[in-house]
């Protein structure tokens, strides 16, 4: 749900990084939240195990300017990846205006997008939207791993959803400015009609 | 603003953004709260009154609306509808937080000037007032529900790739 504030001229967009445990959702957070300005940034909150698992969410607000007049905030969520926390996911999932599928490109982890993806398409249905009519993103993570399996396959393990894809290693930041720029003008420009 | 497959795109105008605010600093003064805040249920702050500086109330917010969304889930794992309550207490600050209808909570951060009685007295009565004014919003946001946001009409892509230009 964009919460658009017209009296303090803002408008908030709630977007939300999906997919299975250890794709890298946290990892993506983390790079934006260390390559961005600090005057684009709040601080970034990880509700986590102390293995660093996420548990609950991570957050990280990015306030990058003003359109027409308006300040245009972005909230970064990511969700839970282990299977158990679904009623987790599914809370974080609620008012979501885009949402990025972050794949894992390791061979041994095909069922586990495939699992994850489904989970998210279910979700979404329990909240009356579906992909693509939602914004949503592919990001096809961890593509420097010596033995990641093609893209065209993790694409077909997840049923060929047809959303916008990019190739992405988020540990060392490749690609992950791109998923969210593309992600944020999908999402901004399907509210502008 | 428009409807999107049963997600609902809130907008607060002008008018009803600051007859909360009205609302709201009125529960501060009568509370003796520090600060007081109306948050959507998605994590959205909507208005807030009082002394925020200091406080990150984007991350208070988001952190309130998913506090109450895991307790409203427990709630339904022991066969209640909800708690529509929450409190914090700290040995400094407190946090007392209610639901406000099913979309939006009241948070109110208050120190040892201030009672829990009290904290609970005034928010209980702001809101059934709050939910006048909510209802205005939502009912505009019906009304409007097929219109764009406004501000984004005309938006280019190149527009929004500015926004990442740092």
């Amino acid at each position: 749900m964009a919460f658009v504030n017209y009296s303090t001229k803002e408008i908030n967009v709630k977007l939300v990084y999906c997919g299975p445990g250890l794709s890298g959702k946290t990892t993506n957070l983390k790079h934006l939240y260390a390559r961005a300005p600090d005057h684009a940034k709040g601080r970034l909150i990880s509700l986590a195990t102390e293995t660093e698992r996420t548990l609950f969410f991570d957050f990280l607000p990015m306030s990058l300017g003003t359109l027409k007049g308006f300040q245009v905030r972005f909230h970064l969520y990511t969700v839970p990846g282990q299977v158990f926390y679904g009623a987790s996911r599914k809370l974080i999932l609620k008012g979501v205006d885009g949402v990025v599928f972050v794949a894992d490109s390791h061979p041994l982890r095909l069922d586990a997008n495939a699992e994850s993806f489904l989970d998210l398409r279910r979700n979404l249905e329990e909240y009356g939207t579906s992909l693509p009519r939602l914004p949503g993103v592919v990001q096809y993570n961890k593509r420097d791993l010596p033995n990641a399996v093609a893209t065209a396959e993790v694409r077909r393990a997840l049923g060929a959803p047809g959303l916008p894809e990019f190739e992405a290693v988020a540990s060392s930041g490749v690609g992950v400015f791109e998923t969210l720029k593309s992600l944020a003008r999908l999402t901004l420009v399907g509210l502008r009609t | 603003m428009r409807l999107r497959e049963g997600v609902v795109q809130l907008a607060v105008y002008e008018e009803e953004h600051r007859a909360l605010l009205v609302l709201l600093r009125r529960v501060r003064a009568d509370a003796r709260a520090r600060s007081v805040l109306l948050i959507d249920a998605n994590g959205q702050l909507v208005a807030a009154a009082g002394d925020t500086a200091g406080l990150d109330v984007t991350s208070f917010a988001s952190l309130a609306a998913s506090n109450l969304a895991a307790t409203a889930s427990m709630a339904r794992l022991v066969g209640e509808d909800d708690f529509t309550i929450l409190f914090h207490q700290g040995a400094r600050d407190s946090i007392h937080i209610s639901l406000v209808g099913e979309r939006v909570l009241l948070a109110v951060i208050f120190g040892a000037e201030a009672s829990l009685g009290m904290v609970r007295l005034r928010a209980r009565r702001a809101a059934a007032e709050l939910q006048v004014v909510l209802d205005r919003v939502y009912r505009r946001t019906e009304l409007h529900g097929d219109r764009p946001v406004e501000p984004l009409q005309g938006l280019t892509e190149d527009d929004v790739d500015g926004l990442f230009s740092f």
